[in-house]
Order: C-alpha cells, then sequence, then structure tokens
C-alpha cells in the first residue's frame, strides 16, 4: 500500500517541474506583451521622431547610416535590458568583445525571434539583410535605406552588397540558415554566407546560441512562453581555426566546402 | 560538342559534376536541381557563365529563369546552339 503510494508521488515530483509555471510565470507572460509592444512602438519612434532629424543634419550618406545604425544598436541594447530586468530570460555572452571589431562576417544558428536583437545590440556599425518587402513598405522604407540595410531578394546582389560592406569595414550579422532553427532537424544551410566570406576575403565570427528551453520558436506565437525561465547562452568564436577563407579562391566548391564546415561547427555546437 | 540532345546531357553531365560535385548517378533529364542536385540560384550564375564559355553564345540568365530540371538546362542549350 505504502509502496504503490509513493511510486505514485515520485511520478508527479518528475511530472511536476516540466508541467508547472514556474519563474513568475504570469510577470513573464506580461513582459512578454509590454516588449512586443515597446518594440512595435520604439520602431515608429526610431522611423518617425529619430531618423528624419538624420537627413537635415549629416549630409554625408555614410555618416548618416552610422549613426542610424548606432541609433538602432542603441535601441537594440535598451531592448534586450528590458526584456532582461523584467525577468523574460536570463542570458551570458562569452567573447562579446569579437563583436566590437570592425568588418566582421558574424554568422549565429538561430533558435529564437530576438537573436538578431541581441547581436546587432553588440555589434557596431552593423549591416543586416532585411525582408525587401520593407523596402517597398511606405512606413518602413526611410528606416532601412537611412540604415543602409541589405534587402533580401536577388541571391546574387545580396551577396555582392554584403561583400562590399565588409570591405568598406562594417560589420555583416547574417543567419545562415536563413530561417530559424527548427528543433530536432538537421541544419540546412545556404551557401551565402559562404560566398560572401570568400568574396570579402574575411574569416566568419561564428556564434553558437543555445536557449533552454526555447523561447520564440518557428510557428510558435509569442504568448506561448516556456513553462520556465528561458536562458540564453552566446559563444562567440573566431572562425580562423575552423575556415581558412584567405586561402581560397570563390568557387562552388569553395562555397560548398565552407557551408560544410559551418554545418559541422553548429551542428556539434548547438548540441553541446 | 552540342550536336544533339544526348551528346548536350553527357557534356553538361560532365560540367554538374566537375563543378558542383554531384554525383554522376543523380544526373538525370529529370532530376531537379535544388532538389535533388542542391544546386541554388548562385550555382545557376556559375553554371551560366560556364555554358557561356563553352558554347560562345550569348545566354541571357532569362532563358534559365524558368528551367527546374536538368532535362530543362538541355533544353535551354539545344535552344541557345540553334540560335
Amino acid at each position: 500500500m505504502s509502496e504503490s503510494a509513493n511510486t505514485t508521488s515520485a511520478t508527479t515530483h518528475i511530472k511536476m517541474p516540466g508541467n508547472r509555471r514556474r519563474d513568475r510565470y504570469w510577470l513573464r507572460l506580461l513582459a512578454t506583451a509590454t516588449a512586443f509592444s515597446l518594440f512595435g512602438l520604439g520602431g515608429l519612434v526610431l522611423r518617425f521622431v529619430l531618423f528624419p532629424p538624420l537627413k537635415l543634419v549629416y549630409r554625408d550618406q555614410a555618416v548618416r547610416q552610422r549613426k542610424a545604425r548606432s541609433m538602432v544598436q542603441w535601441a537594440f541594447k535598451s531592448f534586450i535590458g528590458f526584456m532582461h530586468v523584467t525577468g523574460i530570460y536570463t542570458y551570458r555572452m562569452h567573447g562579446e568583445e569579437k563583436l566590437r571589431e570592425p568588418g566582421r562576417l558574424v554568422l549565429a544558428n538561430h533558435p529564437s525571434l530576438i537573436d538578431v536583437v541581441f547581436l546587432i545590440s553588440r555589434t557596431p556599425n552593423a549591416n543586416c539583410i532585411v525582408k525587401a518587402s520593407l523596402f517597398r513598405n511606405p512606413f518602413m522604407r526611410g528606416a532601412v535605406t537611412t540604415a543602409g540595410y541589405i534587402p533580401n531578394d536577388d541571391p546574387e546582389k545580396i551577396i555582392a552588397m554584403a561583400a562590399e560592406s565588409l570591405r568598406r569595414g562594417e560589420s555583416v550579422v547574417l543567419f545562415p540558415e536563413g530561417t530559424r532553427t527548427v528543433p530536432g532537424k538537421a541544419l540546412r544551410l545556404q551557401r551565402g554566407a559562404a560566398y560572401m566570406a570568400l568574396r570579402a576575403g574575411v574569416t566568419p565570427t561564428l556564434v553558437t546560441i543555445r536557449c533552454n528551453p526555447p523561447m520564440l520558436m518557428k510557428n510558435v506565437p509569442w504568448y506561448s512562453i516556456p513553462k520556465s525561465r528561458p536562458h540564453f547562452e552566446f559563444d562567440i568564436t573566431d572562425g580562423e581555426q575552423l575556415i581558412p577563407v584567405r586561402e581560397l579562391d570563390e568557387t562552388p566548391l569553395a562555397a560548398r566546402k565552407i557551408t560544410n564546415q559551418l554545418k559541422v561547427y553548429f551542428t556539434e555546437e548547438q548540441a553541446a | 560538342m552540342f550536336e544533339n540532345r544526348e551528346a548536350i546531357f553527357t557534356q553538361l553531365k560532365d560540367i554538374l559534376v566537375e563543378m558542383f560535385e554531384v554525383e554522376p548517378d543523380d544526373v538525370s533529364e529529370d532530376a531537379h536541381l535544388s532538389d535533388d542536385l542542391d544546386i541554388d540560384s548562385i550555382d545557376a550564375v556559375d553554371l551560366i557563365v560556364r555554358l557561356k564559355e563553352l558554347t560562345g553564345k550569348k545566354i541571357a540568365p532569362e532563358e534559365f529563369k524558368s528551367v527546374r530540371t536538368v532535362g530543362d538546362v538541355v533544353t535551354a542549350i539545344e535552344k541557345v546552339v540553334a540560335e
């Protein structure tokens, strides 16, 4: 009798941590809703309040672009900070200083919606590839052109623009998967990142992002937040040892080789 | 070299194997370029450059816009050579 009672309570104990809402669940949900609204609001403020004067103050397009990007960086940093202090997640970065060096090609795996916000918040003068539709959207067009971002329409054009951007000493933040990682599925990398590295002769800086438990995954609505508070880990390393970019010419085979090395790296690191 | 469909196919197969290290056995007229052979749009640009050199003809990228399978490429080359 007592034995069976024991077994029951043991099973409930094992089950509890996964199923129970912990770590101030309702507060985290409220904070997440607030964060999403703030993000939208912040976008509008940048677009309609902070960006327009740039056109008047800075005549030089390159300077204006730099200022716009530093505003975005500052906004993203505040946003990351807001989500941190409200307890939506905890996070830790290793090797963050590598992102501050100019002209880096920053490649990362992509577990969550806010990865790009984390990375851009730490990368000065960061360029990134954004949906081409934003360049046609009257509300967004001004912002993305002022910041000099790259539209994602034509693959060859993306590579050319990113390589040029790197040569000018800007950093380019990119997810070689092209879309968020689906947990449990084999990584599928596009080869664009390898072509950028080859064309610009830049060794990629590799960022492994781990988020446990996962949050803001692909195909999961924002309000279905994890039962317990997620923790983000960012491991930032220089790809020098792994990928000998400078010894290679830009050929389809070299791009395949590098892409495969990236795939092996991220697959292993992601699981670590 | 590009006298008939079969000759074009054989030539194209060699090019695909050499440029993209695809498995020769995977190359058939029905093979889908991106799904079966993992050849993407950037590869296609390189492929067109190569075909230009080999045929000595101008190839407009538009002629390759609707290309999906190896057979489609053969047809496109046929057209270019006939011009």
